[in-house]
């Protein structure tokens, strides 16, 4: 990033104090160019379908990939300058917890735990260890090799391994994507508190909403290689500006028009580009409610959602519009058929074209 | 009854067309060494194989392959790691550079290894001036023996580098480990197994190595007579002892039965 950039959601100084990465790398038909800055302490959620570079960046910020241009630094520190510089992963102090947990099988669980500290030849590593592993509630495990454990018992195994080598950075790849439902919110907690205890700077790659809700304070939407929105997590996740970012929170983003819909306020008509509501406040009924803001729509699919259904309804020529649904009230809805959706005024937030214009050209 | 085990059962049931060469060709390969047993004179083999002959033969080839066992570690090892890890077109030419020496008769291997190494060889000069001798010594053995067992070593050792990846060694460099201890803690240990498949190869076919040996080593009782060698002698030399040459080979038939049916059970034993 140079002076005159604008801050990209970030405080100015942040980018300079803490870990700042501005790099473009092709590979085959994929290109990643981004330009992301995590202040020091602070966590970035890295959201994004699959293919979208999340694991690239990580790779980069770890320093096992080198970019075709561009720079990381931490902390004022230049740790790569593509193409010439790069200061190997081991002198990085950067952790790197990926989706499988990779213990060493040669190892037992403490010496697995205590490889980082060996490695950075800490003194008593073997103690560093157990201290971690009793953190993480697995001391009892320190003599097992990782074989035998289940995915929750490795998944704390790795991330005590991978706070025993005292990094300053922890990259996270999607840590709970190889759990079961049981294990991953319990690791999710624990993952979260650890992370708010260490005070580390953190970089979490994740492609649920959840994970960045609990444990970030920025977020940062990857597309194609390119970062869409950026910014704190209150305001990328409770008003996204993109339908991209709208349709991965779930959240309703349609244009101006859609539906004969109204908001109850917001900017004078003329100024409004689109319009913003949440999946809980559509209702779906198979006759013609009476009064505004009801159109006419097909239903899609149905899938399970908390509580109720989440009904994703399409519109022709339109994007789609996601709708939660109690279970009781589902009646006859079943792909295919004709209903009737409805949006209360005071629950459709208005966004001026100006908004529009700032989040659709990205950095 | 469960899928697997109906896919087991088709599995069980090969067409004759299979069947038929699969038991012919292991007739091939059995009924020769099961040949052996009866030709055997029983009641002196002990004694043959306690004579100084052999006595001195199995010596000098138990030294000469465990030397050779150790170069083809030294050299082999760090190859099959440069080869694992070139780029595939480089990996290409290096893989069939180190098999070149599996495929040629190792007759060829020893008129190669005496152009380099004999009186007239490339080498011969500069050894002269400097007092080594190698050719028809027991270094010349050793030499041979590597030549031909190296490529075992190395094309079982890279397998299971490119089987093991590239993501442990990742993992073990953003935990702070520099390349040597990666290497030193994570990446042979990985690939013990393969290593230790590569050794056991290497060192049944650096014991059986005959014909380079011959060319380079010569066949000197108790100097450069291996166990092959004294085979060979004992059976066309004089013709005179011929149980000499029954015994040994049934020795090395042996020793090379149980060493490759005991490092699948130990790597069994190890994967549990």
């Amino acid at each position: 990033m140079t002076a005159g950039d604008a801050p990209t959601g970030l405080a100015p100084q942040a980018a300079g104090e803490g870990l700042a990465a501005d790099v473009r790398l092709r590979r085959g038909g994929f290109t990643l160019d981004v330009d992301l800055a995590v202040p020091p302490g602070g966590t970035l959620a890295l959201l994004g379908p699959n293919g979208s570079g999340k694991s690239t960046v990580l790779g980069v910020l770890a320093g096992l990939l080198v970019p075709d241009t561009g720079t990381v630094v931490w902390r004022g520190r230049t740790l790569t300058r593509a193409p010439d510089l790069l200061v190997p992963p081991a002198e990085r102090r950067i952790g790197l917890l990926g989706q499988e947990p990779l213990l060493f099988p040669h190892l037992s669980v403490l010496d697995n735990v205590a490889f980082g500290p060996r490695s950075r030849r800490l003194p008593d590593a073997a103690a560093r260890a157990t201290r971690w592993l009793e953190r993480l509630g697995v001391a009892h495990l320190a003599q097992r090799r990782p074989r035998g454990l289940s995915g929750g018992q490795a998944a704390r195994v790795a991330l005590a391994r991978a706070l025993a080598a005292e990094p300053e950075v922890l990259l996270l790849d999607e840590p709970l994507a190889s759990l079961d439902a049981v294990a991953a919110p319990e690791l999710r907690h624990l993952l979260a508190e650890t992370l708010r205890d260490a005070g580390l700077t953190t970089v979490l790659v994740s492609h649920d909403v959840l994970d960045a809700a609990l444990v970030a304070d920025h977020v940062a939407v990857l597309r194609e290689g390119r970062v869409v929105e950026h910014g704190p997590r209150a305001e990328v996740l409770g008003a996204p500006r993109t339908e991209f970012t709208a349709a991965f929170v779930g959240v309703n983003l349609v244009p101006v028009g859609f539906g004969g819909l109204r908001p109850a306020a917001g900017p004078p008509a003329a100024a409004v580009a689109r319009l913003r509501f949440r999946p809980a406040a559509v209702t779906v009924s198979e006759q013609r409610p009476g009064g505004d803001n009801t159109w006419e729509a097909t239903v899609r699919w149905l899938e399970p959602a908390t509580g109720g259904v989440r009904v994703r309804l399409a519109t022709p020529g339109q994007p789609d519009v996601l709708a939660d649904v109690d279970a009781a009230a589902l009646g006859h809805l079943r792909p295919g058929a004709r209903v009737w959706a409805h949006v209360p005024a005071e629950s459709v937030q208005a966004l001026g074209r100006g908004e529009q214009a700032a989040c659709e050209s990205p950095t | 009854m469960t899928g697997a085990h109906d896919a087991e059962r088709a599995r069980q049931r090969l067409p004759l067309g299979v069947l038929v060469p699969a038991v012919l060709g292991l007739v091939l390969l059995v009924v020769p060494l099961l040949a052996l047993l009866p030709r055997v004179d029983w009641s002196t083999l002990p004694a043959t194989l306690l004579s100084p002959t052999a006595r001195d033969a199995v010596w000098l080839s138990v030294r000469t392959a465990a030397a050779a066992v150790v170069c083809c570690l030294a050299l082999g090892v760090p190859l099959a790691l440069l080869t694992a890890r070139a780029s595939p077109r480089v990996a290409a030419v290096l893989r069939a550079v180190v098999t070149l020496p599996l495929v040629l008769p190792p007759l060829v291997g020893g008129v190669a290894l005496l152009s380099v190494v004999g009186r007239t060889g490339l080498l011969g000069g500069v050894l002269d001036t400097l007092g080594v001798t190698v050719a028809f010594t027991p270094w010349a053995i050793v030499l041979a023996q590597t030549f031909v067992a190296m490529p075992f070593l190395v094309i079982a050792l890279e397998g299971s580098l490119r089987a093991v990846g590239a993501r442990y060694e990742a993992v073990a460099a953003t935990l702070g480990a520099r390349r040597l201890t990666v290497l030193r803690r994570v990446t042979l240990p990985l690939v013990a197994p393969g290593l230790l498949a590569g050794v056991v190869l290497a060192f049944t076919r650096a014991i059986g190595e005959f014909g380079a040996t011959a060319l380079v080593a010569g066949n000197r009782p108790g100097v450069t007579q291996t166990v092959p060698m004294a085979i060979y002698t004992a059976y066309n030399g004089t013709g005179v002892a011929r149980d000499t040459a029954l015994a040994l080979s049934l020795l090395l038939v042996a020793v090379a039965l149980v060493i490759l049916l005991l490092v699948p059970a130990a790597r069994r034993r190890e994967a549990l």
